[in-house]
């Protein structure tokens, strides 16, 4: 098991290993985390790959006073705000922002913990029992109504609300110590 | 309802957050929430659940494997020389040394470069892959090739000094940075010329399309070399009928060949049908043609044509019937 530091010890000297941990460990949280700002998957996924690679070219005068997590969440925000002013449709796609977080400054908008929120959530489902699994992956991954869920696998649609429920249960004993120190931070977020 | 929610209070407080409840049932929903702390607690959990599970989408179809794979080539590591500008002094002999790619734009030259009578087979490479077939090929100077179905490339052997190939089809290509010699890719009617990037050629009897992942590329109709596109990553050139054209979006399923994934989110059935048609190589006809503005939001890894069918088709209500080399979608279309 690698630690924090040795991480970081290996990132600023330059080893290929620490790059490959730190990037299959943190690529997905990133990545999802860009997205809330620049709404398109492919754009975050390649800035987070950008920000990897200059990671790379300025080892030397790397300076990582917080966790390399944290640092690497605001080098990402950065990067989105730089793209996001530098972006050619730049008054409608600002305009789009604004409207969706309902006027509230996008740079000052933490979308952090939420974006850790999902990826716990995201861990947690693949410990879910298979049907209940199956099932809450087709209505929340997939999109399909409870009707379709019913229909496609050959059950009522009474067993699909019971199950969605189970999932959720699970997921809030699963989540529990994180859920509380999380809501007061939400509070404060739009609901989109 | 009671302190503690049992199974059935928590699908009442699902559908209040859909909003599908009666505006009565909404007052008892949230007369039970305010009637305790630990009810106001519980309703905030499950709200942030369900909230949050609405990225669940986009965590499942992040693949870091496959994005670090492409990633560290791009990043020289346990290379000792630190300028780019000594690239062209070193022999290029494996796959696993990489220079870095950079964003360099190559400034379209257009002299010298051979067509496709100056090919014989004494001389030159040809490689195809085909029907329902991929192949990737590994060119000699590191850069390679992955083409697509029905797709062929043609180059010479002393390829490492003049990096042309002509292509008939479709393909993905990763170019090794060679500022000496630049690479070009040349089809029936345009040349794609490009210093170090991965982009995506297609082309067929109608138009050729050229779709940059990354890097910069210049993309110019062999017959009128001054008219040409500068791309970025992410855009896509067309050249069709003569004419050149260049669109800013992509449609993420146009490289979805590559990576097995058909994406689609609020889409026309149209666009749907068009991506399906152009992944599985099938016709597909619609009876109705109001079934059309039907919109489908679905994610699909390692697509199968019949297992596609079926959801789509409970969805939106439809029915595929095959009748010879086609199938065939009826239905009564969407509200």
């Amino acid at each position: 098991m690698i630690t924090e530091t040795q991480l970081v010890e290996g990132i600023k000297s330059g080893d290929e290993k620490a790059y490959e941990t730190a990037f299959k460990l943190y690529y997905g949280v990133l990545s999802v985390f860009a997205k809330k700002y620049v709404y398109d998957i492919e754009v975050a996924k390649e800035i987070v790959q950008d920000l990897f690679v200059r990671l790379f070219e300025n080892r030397n005068s790397l300076e990582i006073n917080t966790s390399l997590k944290a640092y690497l969440f605001q080098s990402v925000k950065n990067r989105c705000l730089t793209y996001i002013t530098q972006n050619q449709n730049r008054e409608k796609h600002l305009q789009q922002i604004l409207i969706l977080n309902q006027g509230e400054a996008v740079d000052k908008i933490d979308y952090v913990e939420q974006t850790e929120l999902e990826e716990k959530i995201f861990n947690s489902i693949s410990k879910l029992p298979e049907q209940c699994q199956r099932i809450f992956r087709m209505n929340r991954i997939e999109g399909k109504r409870n009707k379709e869920i019913a229909e496609e696998l050959n059950i009522s649609i009474r067993t699909v609300e019971t199950q969605i429920s189970k999932a959720l249960k699970i997921l809030r004993e699963n989540l529990e110590n994180y859920l509380l120190i999380v809501i007061l931070l939400y509070l404060k977020m739009m609901f989109l | 309802m009671q302190e503690n929610p049992n199974h059935i209070e928590q699908e009442l407080v699902i559908r209040y957050l859909l909003k599908e409840l009666s505006l009565k049932e909404n007052l008892i929903v949230e007369k039970w929430i305010h009637s305790s702390v630990e009810n106001k607690k519980t309703f905030e959990e499950i709200q942030e659940i369900w909230q949050a599970s609405s990225a669940l989408k986009d965590f499942e179809n992040i693949n870091a494997d496959l994005d670090w794979k492409k990633l560290k080539v791009k990043i020289p590591f346990g290379e000792k020389i630190e300028a780019s500008d000594k690239v062209s002094s070193r022999e290029i002999s494996l796959w696993g040394y990489f220079y870095k790619i950079a964003a360099v734009l190559v400034v379209a030259i257009g002299l010298g470069w051979l067509g496709y009578q100056q090919f014989n087979s004494n001389s030159s490479i040809v490689e195809v892959a085909g029907l329902g077939e991929e192949k990737e090929v590994k060119l000699p100077d590191g850069s390679s090739v992955l083409l697509n179905s029905n797709s062929q490339i043609a180059y010479y052997k002393n390829f490492k000094d003049n990096r042309i190939i002509e292509l008939e089809g479709e393909a993905f290509f990763q170019v090794v940075k060679n500022t000496k010699s630049p690479f070009r890719v040349k089809t029936k009617n345009t040349i794609t010329e490009v210093l170090g990037t991965s982009f995506n050629v297609n082309e067929n009897e109608e138009q050729t399309k050229v779709t940059l992942v990354t890097g910069k590329v210049a993309f110019y109709s062999s017959s009128n070399k001054d008219e040409k596109i500068l791309l970025e990553k992410g855009e896509q050139a067309v050249f069709t009928k003569g004419k050149l054209l260049k669109q800013q979006k992509v449609n993420i399923n146009e490289l979805a060949w590559k990576e097995n994934v058909l994406e689609f989110k609020d889409a026309e059935l149209s666009e749907v049908i068009n991506d399906l048609e152009n992944y599985f190589k099938v016709e597909i006809e619609v009876k109705n043609p109001e079934l059309l503005n039907c919109k489908y939001t679905g994610t699909f890894k390692d697509p199968e044509l019949d297992k596609i069918f079926t959801i789509v088709g409970t969805t939106l209500e439809a029915t595929i019937e095959k009748k010879g080399e086609k199938f065939l979608l009826s239905g009564e279309g969407c509200r």
